[in-house]
């Protein structure tokens, strides 16, 4: 996966638009109590195993799924133009 | 002191919120959409706008190695997986968010004093977290309170740092 920090945008490795995360609450993984969000009421989905065709299907069967991803583990850059 | 409020369970006035509950206000950036607001019967609400020099992204410069082709990115690991050549780094704070010293909030008639509200895209430069190739990432929306004459930002530059998103 490829990730945009500036625009919070995620992108599979071929470019397809993922999701843009975005938590208004500002919430950290950390801050979750076994990756459950009080605030909203749901599992915050680790995507750190998953593949990217995996995370796509699941956000497009779940576009209200909320994910964490780890930037250690993905590729990071400004991959649209400006 | 965040974590311990947190261990307490003193939630702070922004947490106390519920962000559905709350309106959005947008930001102008241009002087047509200033002025399509007004034409709207909004207010503005005028912030300054100034380059945070702690704001410190990078740009690799790369010609692809098969086609010759020159493109950018901002991840070292690319440079090691691609195999593309690098021309040159840059430094700075880019995009710009706007090239005028100022943008407005599109304020509604009706918002009141205290009222707490979501910034859409917040106009100064703040930081909302590092990354450990030692890039910033900017805080674009968060919760805010008007005061009356300005917002005050859910923004803690002191809790700016993570390694991940959520979202």
């Amino acid at each position: 996966m490829k990730f945009n920090p500036n625009t919070g945008k995620l992108f599979t490795d071929q470019g397809e638009l993922i999701k843009k995360l975005h938590c208004p609450l500002q919430k950290t993984f950390d801050e979750l109590k076994n990756g459950y969000c009080n605030s909203c009421n749901k599992y915050v989905i680790d995507t750190n195993t998953m593949s990217d065709k995996k995370v796509l299907g699941l956000l497009k069967d779940t576009p209200e799924a909320c994910i964490k991803i780890d930037i250690d583990s993905i590729k990071i850059g400004n991959y649209e133009t400006y | 002191m965040k974590r311990i409020k947190k261990l307490l369970g003193i939630k702070s006035e922004f947490e106390k919120q519920n962000w559905n509950d709350l309106r959005v206000i947008r930001t102008a950036w241009t002087v047509d959409d200033m002025n399509e607001a007004l034409d709207s019967d909004f207010d503005l609400h005028f912030v300054d706008y100034h380059q945070n020099p702690q704001v410190n992204m990078k740009l690799l410069v790369v010609k692809d190695k098969e086609t010759g082709k020159i493109g950018y990115h901002s991840d070292y690991r690319l440079l090691m997986t691609s195999g593309d050549i690098l021309i040159n780094t840059y430094y700075g704070n880019f995009p710009l968010k706007t090239t005028l010293p100022f943008a407005a909030y599109i304020l509604p008639k009706d918002i009141k004093k205290n009222e707490y509200v979501v910034i859409g895209h917040v106009i100064e430069d703040l930081i909302e977290g590092y990354w450990n190739q030692g890039d910033t990432v900017l805080l674009t929306m968060c919760m805010a309170r008007w005061t009356g004459n300005k917002f005050i930002y859910d923004h803690d530059p002191k809790q700016a740092k993570k390694n991940h998103f959520v979202g």
